[in-house]
């Protein structure tokens, strides 16, 4: 089959993965920020959850395709099973940076900020995130691009997704579907890299490149 | 007695693990109007002093009064919204506009959005720097003395009766320096505050401040008009401050005759015109008088007042 007849043929089905991909990517990626964001603050304000951070350091050098593997016999196949390792995986990294973001905020910037009368809340969204920002963004940066790589091998626990025509190009030994498929998820990872490098360097710019 | 706008009452401050007091049983009384320097070698305490009335340091015993009122009575967050801050390093929040710098406690304050405008704008041409140009500019974008500016401004923003300020012009060259003392002089002429300035420099404090207090190890060993401790240090310690200070040295090369305004006033205390200022400080207070009268500086009959003296003692 050539590349012409082969996008005649299933054209109608890639842009549908590619659409899934897209959709399991921003769910799980968007999950993922905000828990990362809401537990980074947690760890950094409530002393006694630091003690997680070690266990976050260790659960981050375990690959992807591990957690994948392991949460079958938990959660079976499925989305279940694709999104809650993903999810864990992709909070990691955000919650890492926005605890140490928040934790190398400048002192005179919080002690001014406390001194003329910000409460502790007032202290953390005016001034604690939008200085950690930089950081925090870098994490989530870090989050995505593993997140909208390892969403391919999902496809191998049934979740259908780009990956998906990697696998059928596997089984089929047909070079179509293979570099269709890895081809868009190169792109996309691409992509995400560039949108969230641009964020990066505008918050970087407003705080002057230091927290 | 009148009330004070700030009083400590025996305050005491140890920090966990140290061997001596930070503050060390302190009893100070600052006046609306007043500008009251602290000065002393590091860590002696005046930053811990300063911001113990604002709350950001509790005493371990004594306690302050602000207005009358026991500070650990008041409201934690409006009595420090009524307290303007300025604080060691600047500290101006880096991802906001200049205007919003300024703004921030208007807006903890919920006043409205013109009328924040409109005194932010104020408040900068108070500050010499023109609204148009500096409103909508990044602090990390403006130069060391313009970001002071900023953060001076900053404090004044809800005009707060009480203003704190800790080595508020500190990494400055001297004449930008120089300038911002001008600038909190004029403020201080305008608005009437009870000013605390914390500083390193006695020729700042002496511009600068109605009183000076001097500290060591945590406690007062001095506390008195800038006159009183140019003239008479208390202690060896004080003297050492002034020790290496241009001011007396240049009190001492400047020539009365030199600086003595045509006028007459009969009758009061006389200096030779070839005399230096020092002795006329010295005479000054002395004899506690306002005017001295000035000889042989030609055929004009001349005097020289005390303020014009202390301007002068300032300006060194
Ligand atoms: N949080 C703290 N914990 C322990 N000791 C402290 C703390 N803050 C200040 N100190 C100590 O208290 C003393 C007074 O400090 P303070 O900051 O008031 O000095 P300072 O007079 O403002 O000095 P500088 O001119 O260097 O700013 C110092 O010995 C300092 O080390
Ligand atoms: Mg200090």
């Amino acid at each position: 089959m050539s590349f012409q007849q082969y996008f005649d043929i299933f054209g109608d089905q890639i842009i549908r993965l590619t659409i899934r991909h897209i959709l399991l990517f921003l769910i799980a990626f968007a999950a993922a920020a905000l828990l990362g964001v809401v537990m980074g603050i947690a760890i950094y304000r409530v002393r006694v959850l630091r003690f997680l951070l070690p266990i976050v350091n260790i659960l981050q050098t375990v690959p992807e395709i591990v957690l994948l593997a392991l949460a079958i016999p938990f959660l079976g196949i499925g989305y279940t099973g694709a999104l809650v390792p993903l999810l864990v995986k992709g909070i990691l990294p955000v919650l890492q940076n926005t605890a140490g973001g928040l934790q190398s905020v400048r002192p005179e910037l919080k002690e001014a900020a406390t001194g003329i009368g910000m409460s502790k809340a007032q202290l953390l969204f005016r001034v604690e995130l939008p200085s950690a920002l930089p950081i925090i963004l870098a994490g989530m940066r870090i989050s995505a691009i593993m997140l909208v790589s390892v969403i391919t091998l999902t496809a191998y626990i049934g979740v259908e997704s780009l990956g998906t025509l990697i696998l059928q190009g596997i089984s089929r030994m047909d070079s179509n579907p293979l570099i269709v498929g890895s081809g868009l998820s190169a792109l996309l990872a691409v992509l995400v890299n560039q949108i969230m490098i641009f964020l990066e360097r505008r918050a970087l710019r407003r705080t002057g490149g230091r927290p | 007695m009148t009330t004070a706008a700030i009083e400590f009452k025996s305050v005491t401050k140890r920090f966990p693990k140290t061997d001596h007091p930070a503050v060390d049983r302190i009893d100070l009384r600052i006046h609306r109007g007043e500008t009251v320097a602290l000065i002393g070698a590091s860590g002696c305490g005046k930053t811990t002093s300063l911001k113990m009335i604002n709350r950001l340091i509790e005493p371990t015993e004594g306690s302050i009064l602000v207005n009358g009122q026991d500070i650990r009575h008041l409201p934690l967050l409006s009595l420090r919204r009524s307290l303007g801050y300025v604080i060691q390093h600047v500290g101006l929040f880096p991802h906001m506009t200049v205007a919003a710098n300024i703004a921030v406690v208007p807006k903890l304050l919920n006043w409205d959005k013109a009328r924040i405008t409109r005194r932010v704008d104020e408040l900068l041409e108070m500050v010499h720097l023109p609204p148009a140009e500096f409103r909508d500019r990044r602090p990390l974008d403006l130069s060391g003395g313009q970001q002071q500016r900023v953060g001076v401004a900053r404090a004044l923003a809800v005009d707060p009766p009480i203003l704190l300020m800790d080595e508020p012009f500190g990494a400055l060259d001297p004449i930008t320096r120089t300038s911002l003392q001008n600038e909190i002089l004029d403020i201080q002429r305008k608005l009437r505050k009870a000013i605390v300035i914390v500083t390193h420099d006695m020729e700042e404090a002496v511009r600068l401040a109605d009183r000076i207090v001097v500290m060591q190890a945590g406690g007062i060993v001095m506390d008195a008009s800038p006159s009183d401790i140019l003239l008479k240090p208390a202690t060896p310690f004080v003297a050492s401050l002034l020790g290496d200070s241009r001011m007396i040295k240049l009190l001492q090369t400047l020539k009365v005759g030199d600086h003595a305004t045509a006028g007459n006033c009969g009758g009061a205390p006389e200096l030779p015109a070839s005399a230096s200022l020092h002795d006329a400080l010295n005479l000054f207070l002395e004899t506690g008088a306002d005017t001295i009268a000035v000889r042989g500086g030609g055929a004009m009959a001349a005097c020289l007042r005390r303020d014009q003296l202390f301007s002068i003692a300032g300006e060194a």
